[in-house]
Parts: structure tokens; sequence; C-alpha cells
């Protein structure tokens, strides 16, 4: 029975990828359990804390296969703990009461906390992984395109002409903020957690430091002396990065699906042999960049269902805790999945340059306004050019003529520019500003982060 | 203190409160009007006390007169907020001060301090809800008159931001009637489970008010026109987060009409625009600029009116049977969202009274696009001769191939060996033209403006009464601009 989108098999990973589903299958899970029991008991025999033997049974059978799963899931549908019927498990797979020895004086959530940060680090290796691969098509695309000239839109309105290479060098600042900030949350997400009931390594005995530390190690994890039991804001500064991530990519894929409109038709994710409706043949539909919108409000309200679940109560609160179980793992699917979307969609992204151009005419010359403001302000000053301007403005409109047309009939405007001084007007390509030389700042300044960038995170 | 000195919430603001809320609505939650309204209930419950012997007569009646905001010691009662921490006890002890004969100590007798709050607040969503009902039905009637004016105006049915399958634009206006219908068909039942009183004493058990109690709620509800609760709901507070979850609906239908009008005015499509006038202006440096920044700003206001629901949804998890943690949220939540949805009513009114259509541009992009939004007819009538699946594919073939090679699809359509000899051009071109592929948009159109029409005629409108400053003629200046 598969109820939940993530793991549908046959209309797979429209919500999910193998990748990110690996890290989270539950099988594997408890293997990462098992593991840090193992280690734990292995920690404990070195100091003396534990028969050698026992640890080395505990070694031995901690591996789902010599584990009764019939008999662990019996064990669920009668404890309400989330690792005794495990535990149980293993210890009757070990021989000669070994097994009495497992998880001494660990406590569950030292358990599932560590191995939630396991999770955690794996899939920020992919995002870190699929966030620079994005950068890469990103740069790609602005320096192909650092010359396309296409319309800027403010409040949905064409506003000045841009190039298509500037927009993407903005969507590149963005995307290598957040490689900064992954590379910043993955240094701090590496703490393990192994300190008993409250936090007071209690039942670890005199050398509950050395064991924590050995302990954690041994599963690639860093130790702290503090508990992180009810301090969870690590965990709450990974979704709003995660948010922050997945926003920007819905961002982007928004704008693809915006300048995919028939009536604009400037950009058209990839669409392969893919049909789009069952009924009406013609439809191209933007379906990748619309799961990107949808995945990543998902994200950004477990966000909020993360930050919810920070104000833990004492030393122990599930409430809280819980609830952040359950979004980790959504989190983290979704996120991964967002950035597999919007590499896919960028890597094979159509750009139609044509209609880019085109769509800079549909204003008739209205879009370089700003220019004709800024050419007549030295001989009527800027205000007074202003309110000539929209008056103009307004008037060609309703006459259904060109700005150019209005402005050559004008008895002082025509008086005051030739038609040499309104060429502007016929090339709205040419008022770009400095749009060519800040991309080619932006590309060359990634370029320099990139090759400091490590390979792993 | 009888003026603010400091104005810092938006809705407040001397220069854009009008973009957030109005001036109607903000009598509703200024502090000042609040005050009065505390002081009529304590009135309210004084006289009501009185009627069943609970107080004296001769104490009632000074009550009533003195529960007069503009008799009290305004600074008195902010200074004891300031020590006292308590957000009601400041203002009781400034109306004791001005009743003789120490009548003073018969106000509030027995209540509890949410009794009092409570019941105000149901008293403001009250006349909440007259506004946003008034105002719902204003929007209605011009979304009825749209729907029937451009009944037969043929437009581009878009799915996916795609072109999808030719309509009337009096459909589209249509199914956003039936939506602002319903909306209004949600404010009843909340009328009848919101509006009640609150009377119940420290934890709920009338402990305070023998065995009147009951009676006591009884004619104190009726007395302040608010229907009487069976139990305390203290900390009870779903009526609160349904009225926060229904003006986020309310404020999302507002907001998806004005999304649809600003895709519809973009530059490229230009069907539709909110609203303009000269001196209306766009940009500070593109003077070409016309923006949908009416409908942006409706838009706006939906977002923070649904963030506000879910903090409803939060203050209903309260604790043992009072828990101030949950209930002060809703300080904060019902009054914003109560501006807000009021100032968004007022866009919209001004957006739906004055939106331009465009009919030339709707034609012109009808007939750019015949070819491809009609496919779904175009393969119906292919089907009849080569199978409708066949036909879905050929179609689908050859309109991706008429999107890449920027060919006419019946050109291509007709060298398709599949349609070749078998189709003329003429029937196709019949075939597709979108007026006669519109199913029964116009049918539809009409059903709801009927339907509509005849289900607004079972409620009697709401009437507004204007509400007063309670400082007027104190030589207390009052900031709300009327």
């Amino acid at each position: 029975m598969n109820a939940h989108p993530i793991d549908f098999e046959i209309n797979q990973h429209v919500f999910s990828t193998a990748e990110l589903n690996s890290i989270f299958d539950e099988r594997t899970r408890y293997q990462r359990w098992l593991d840090f029991e193992a280690s734990l008991a292995g920690v404990q025999a070195e100091l003396g804390i534990i028969p050698t033997e026992a640890a080395l049974e505990i070694k031995r059978k901690a591996k789902l296969e010599h584990i009764d799963l019939e008999a662990v899931h019996s064990g669920y549908q009668k404890s309400r703990n989330s690792i005794v019927p495990l535990l149980n498990g293993l210890k009757a797979a070990c021989q000669q009461g070994y097994g009495e020895y497992v998880h001494y004086g660990a406590t569950t959530q030292d358990v599932i906390d560590t191995s939630e940060i396991l999770e955690i680090r794996d899939t920020l290796q992919i995002v870190y992984r699929d966030l620079r691969a994005i950068e890469a098509q990103c740069l790609g695309l602005a320096e192909r395109h650092k010359n396309t000239p296409m319309a800027a839109r403010t409040h949905g309105q064409q506003a000045l002409p841009t190039t298509f290479g500037f927009k993407v060098s903005i969507w590149l600042g963005e995307i290598r903020r957040h490689i900064e900030r992954v590379k910043h949350i993955s240094s701090a997400l590496r703490v393990g957690q192994l300190s008993g009931a409250v936090g007071t390594m209690a039942a670890l005995g005199p050398r509950a430091f050395e064991v924590a530390q050995r302990t954690l190690k041994s599963q690639g994890l860093e130790y702290s002396p503090l508990a992180w039991h009810t301090s969870r804001d690590l965990i709450g500064e990974l979704s709003s990065v995660f948010s922050l991530v997945g926003t920007t990519c819905a961002k982007i894929a928004n704008e693809i699906f915006q300048l995919q409109k028939i009536e604009i038709g400037e950009l058209r994710e990839p669409s392969g042999k893919a049909a789009s409706s069952s009924t009406m043949p013609h439809k191209q539909n933007p379906v990748i960049c619309q799961r990107i919108v949808a995945l990543s409000r998902h994200v950004r309200h477990l966000s909020g269902t993360i930050m919810e679940s920070l104000p833990h109560e004492h030393e122990r609160d599930a409430r809280c805790l819980w609830a952040e179980w359950l979004a980790v793992p959504q989190l983290c699917i979704y996120t991964g999945t967002t950035l597999n979307y919007t590499l896919n969609v960028l890597s094979g992204l159509n750009v139609l340059e044509e209609n880019m151009l085109k769509n800079l005419y549909v204003q008739k010359h209205f879009i370089v306004s700003e220019w004709l403001l800024f050419r007549l302000s030295h001989t009527l000053g800027k205000m007074a050019a202003m309110d000539k301007l929209r008056d103009l403005s307004k008037e060609a409109r309703e006459g259904g003529k060109s700005l150019k047309e209005a402005v050559i009939s004008d008895p002082v405007l025509g008086e005051l520019l030739g038609v040499e001084d309104i060429s502007m007007l016929d090339h709205p390509e040419r008022y770009i500003g400095q749009a060519v030389k800040i991309v080619e700042q932006t590309v060359e300044s990634i370029r320099q982060q990139r090759a400091a960038d490590c390979e792993e995170v | 203190m009888t003026t603010c000195d400091l104005k810092s919430h938006i809705v407040d603001s001397g220069f854009y409160s009008n973009g957030y809320a109005t001036s109607e609505v903000r009598t509703i939650f200024c502090d000042i009007y609040r005050y009065q309204r505390w002081l009529d209930v304590e009135a309210a419950l004084a006289v009501t006390q009185a009627e069943l012997g609970i107080i004296p007569e001769w104490a009632a009646e000074i009550i009533l007169e003195k529960a007069q905001l503009k008799y009290l010691d305004l600074n008195a009662i902010r200074e004891g907020i300031k020590t006292s921490s308590h957000s009601l006890i400041p203002l009781l002890c400034a109306l004791r001060t001005v009743c003789p004969r120490d009548a003073g100590q018969f106000i509030h007798f027995g209540a509890t301090t949410q009794d009092i709050q409570d019941t105000a607040q149901s008293l403001e969503i009250k006349d909440v809800l007259d506004i946003v009902e008034r105002d719902l039905v204003q929007i209605i009637n011009r979304v009825s008159v749209l729907a029937g004016k451009y009944r037969d105006t043929v437009t581009i049915g878009r799915t996916h931001a795609q072109h999808a399958l030719p309509m009337t634009l009096g459909l589209k206006f249509a199914v956003w009637l039936d939506e602002l219908w319903r909306n209004y068909e949600r404010l009843q039942p909340l009328r009848e489970r919101l509006l009640v009183s609150q009377l119940f004493g420290g934890v709920g058990t009338m402990d305070a008010f023998s065995e009147q109690g009951i009676n006591l709620l009884a004619k104190f509800s009726e007395k302040l026109g608010l229907k009487a609760p069976n139990t305390a709901w203290h900390a009870s507070r779903d009526r609160a987060a349904e009225f926060l979850s229904v003006m986020a609906i309310i404020s999302g239908t507002m907001a998806r009409i004005a999304n649809e009008i600003r895709c519809l005015s973009r530059n490229e499509i230009g069907e539709m625009e909110e609203p303009f006038k000269m001196g209306k202006i766009g940009s500070s440096t593109m003077p070409h600029k016309r923006n949908p920044e009416m409908c942006e700003q409706a838009i706006v206001l939906a977002r923070l009116i649904k963030s506000n629901a879910a903090l409803g949804f939060e203050a209903m998890i309260n604790e043992h049977e009072r828990d101030y943690r949950a209930v002060r949220l809703e300080w904060v939540t019902i009054a914003d969202s109560s501006h807000f949805i009021c100032g968004q009513l007022s866009i919209m009114k001004a957006i739906m009274e004055g939106l331009i259509i465009y009919d030339n541009t709707i034609r012109k992009n009808v007939d750019n696009a015949a070819t491809f939004i009609s496919t779904e007819a175009l393969m119906f009538y292919l089907g009849t001769k080569i199978g409708k699946q066949t036909a879905h594919h050929v179609v689908y073939e050859i309109c991706m191939e008429a999107i890449e090679s920027k060919k006419p699809v019946l050109d291509l359509l007709l060298k398709h060996p599949e349609i070749e000899g078998k189709f003329e051009r003429e029937e196709l071109i019949e075939t597709i033209d979108p007026g006669r592929h519109i199913g029964l948009s116009k049918e539809l159109t009409d059903l709801t403006i009927n339907a509509v029409s005849a289900n607004m005629q079972k409620y009697s409108p709401v009437t507004i009464s204007e509400r007063i400053c309670p400082l007027k003629n104190t030589g207390g200046a009052c900031e709300v601009k009327r």
C-alpha cells in the first residue's frame, strides 16, 4: 500500500526522486539506527563499560537481515515508543544474553536525532550539487543571452528594455547566495546526539564524554556536550534555507510560466513529446514549472510547521519533536525534487529571441519613454518633461498613434526634436543601460567563487 | 490623552491608510470607540441586573448616565494600565470615580474582564459583517451586470496560462458571480453562530450571579442584540477562527478576480484594465506606465488576511478555562483582518465599477488564436471519419509542428496522410470558428445570473448607521476623519 504520492510506484517520482527517497526509505533508516547502536556498543566495549563479546555480537546482529521484522512490526502495534520494538528485535537476535547491552544508557531521541542529522547531511550534498548545476546552466544562459533584448516588466506591464542574460544574472545572484547558505548550514549541522534521557548523560557512566565523542565520530559526526533534544534552532534554520532555495526555484519557474503565455511566447520549458491535455490536442503546458511552484509552497509551509515546533517545553517535548520528525523528510524530498525539476527546465529551456524582440515593439515606442524623458529634460526640465510625456502618452494611446508620431506632430516637442534625435524610439533594443556589463561582471564574479567551491559540503 | 501622537500602524497612516482600510471600519476598532463600547456593555449589564433586582435601580441609573467616555479621565486610565497591567480595571476605576453615591460599587458586578471584552468583540464583528455584506452585494450586482453585458462576447479560455478553448467573457464573469454569491451566503450562518454574548464570570460557572445567572445572560444579550450562548466560550475560540477563515475566503475570491484583471491587462494581452484616470501615475521614471496597482493592492490585502486566518487556528488552542496566550492574538488578528477586508472590498468596488474592457483586443486575440483554441472541436470533427483517439494524435502532431515551423495548422493538416482527401478546407475553417465552440457559455451565464438574482431576493439589505466619535464636542479632537 502506497498512500503518499512520494511513494507512488505507478505514477512514480512526480513529487520525489529515487535518490531522495533512498535516503528516507524506512529500511534504510532502521539500518541507520542499528548502525548507531552497534557503534555505541563497540565504543562502550573499548572503554570497558560492556563486555567485548557483547559488542561483537551486537555488531554482528545489527543488520536488518538478522532481525525478525514481523516481530518488530507487531511490537510497534503494542508499543508507542519509536525505537523500542526495533531494539527488542536486535536483542532477540543477539545470543547468550548479549542483547542486554544494546542501547546502554542512550535515549530514543539520541538515536533518531543522530539519524536525522545523517539524513539531512545526505540531502545537503544533493542540494549543493544541484544548486551548483543550476548555477552552471544559468551561467551559460546569461552569457549566451547577454545581448538578447527583451521587455522588462514591472506591475506585469512592460517597463523598459533589458536583456534576457540580465534577467538570468539576477537569478545567478540569488542562487550563489543559496550555495553560500547551504555551505554555512552544512558546517553547523554536523553534531550528533548522545546524552541520555534529559541530556545529563546520567546513565552513560563516568566516561560519558568519551562514549559520546567516539560513537558520533564513528558516524562521521561531531559531538557537543550540550544536548540539543529541545534546542532545534538548527533544524529551523535548515528549513528556512530550504524555503529560500525552493522559493527561488518557484520564482524562476513562475517567470518561465508567465513568459510562456501564448501572447508573450518568449520562453518555453522543454516538453519533448509530452502531451499536455487529454482533450485539447494543441496544448503545450508548462507542467514542470507548475510542479516547481506547487512543491515550493509545500516547502514553505513545512518550514512553518518546523518553526512552530521550535518552542519545546522542559527537557523533552514530543508534541514539538514529532511534528518536526514528520516534516523533515518531506521538507528534504520536496526541496530536492524542486531543484531537480528546476535543473531539467533550465537545461532545456527554449529561448525564443524573435518573440522577445517582437514584444519590444508591442507598445509602439512607449517602452523607451524614459529615454525620451531624459532627452527632453535638458531643455524642458525633468518634471515638466514628465508631465508633457504623460499627457502625450495618453493622447497617443487613445488615438491609436505611436509615441513617435505623437512626438513629431506635437507643436512643442516637434520643434525640439529632429527625426535623427528620436532614432532611439525605433531601436528600443539599444536602451539597455549597463545590462551587458552587469551580466559580464556577474558571470566573472560567480566563476571566481565557483573555483573556490569544494566538492562536497 | 485625547489625540494619538504616534501612528505607526499602516491603517492609521495619514498618508497610506486608504490602501489598507476605510475610515468607516476604523471607527469600529479605534480605541476610543472601543472603550465606549466596553462602557456600553457595562451599562447594559448594570441595567439588566437592576431589572432583576441584583443591584439597586438608582445605582444602575447612575452607571448608565456616567458610562460615557467623555466623562472619564483618559490619562488616569492610561497610567492605570501601565501600573496594573490589567486591560479593563483602570477603565472601570475611572468610571467609578465619576459615579456619585458610590454607585461605582455596582459596576461589573460578577462579570469577568473577558465577559465584557468578548461581548464587545461580538458587537464589533457584527458591525464589520454589516460592511462586508453591503460591499459584497454591491460587487455582486456589478458583476451580474457585466456578465449580462458580455454574455455573447467570445474570448479565449486559458488553462496552465496557455490558450485552451473558446468561451464567452460573460461566462468568466458568471463564474466570479457564483463564487461571490457563495461568499455572501457564507455570511448568513456566520452571523447565527458568531454573534453571541459572553457573561459567565471567572471560569464560566456564573458563580457570582447566583441563581439569576441564566436569566441575566438572556436579558443582557437581548439588550445588546446578541444571542445568548449555551456555555462560556472564554477558551472556546472556534467562532473567531471561523470569522477569520471566512474573511480569508472572501479576500481570496477578491484576489483571484484582481489577479485575473492584472493578467489580462498585460500589454501583450490587453483585454481588460482596471479604472484609469488622468493623474494616476504608474512610474516615477517611465512616463508611459499604467500599472494595475489597485488589483495588486487587493492581492496584498488577501495575503495579509490569509496569514491571520492561520493565527485564528493557533488561537483555538486554549488551556483549561482561560488562556490569554491564545485570546490576545485575536485583538490583533480580528482588527487587522477586519480593516484589511473592508479596505480590500472598497478597492474592489472601485475596480469593478470602472473596469475597462477592450472588446476589439479580445476579438483580435480570438481571431489570432482560432486554429489552436478550437482543436478539441477539430478533433471531434475529424474523429467522425478517422476515430477520436487517432484524431487526437494527428492534431497533436500537427499543432506541435505548426508551433515549431510557424506554418498554418490547416495547411499542414490537409496534407496529412490520415486527412488528405477526406476533408475539405472550407468545412475545416467552419469547424474551427471559435464562436461555434463556446459550448453552453451563454446558457450557463444566464442560469447563473438568474439563480443569483433569485437567491438575493431572499435577504433584506443591511442598513448601517453612522458611528459618532464618543469624544465629539468635548474638546477632545479625534483623529478619525469621516
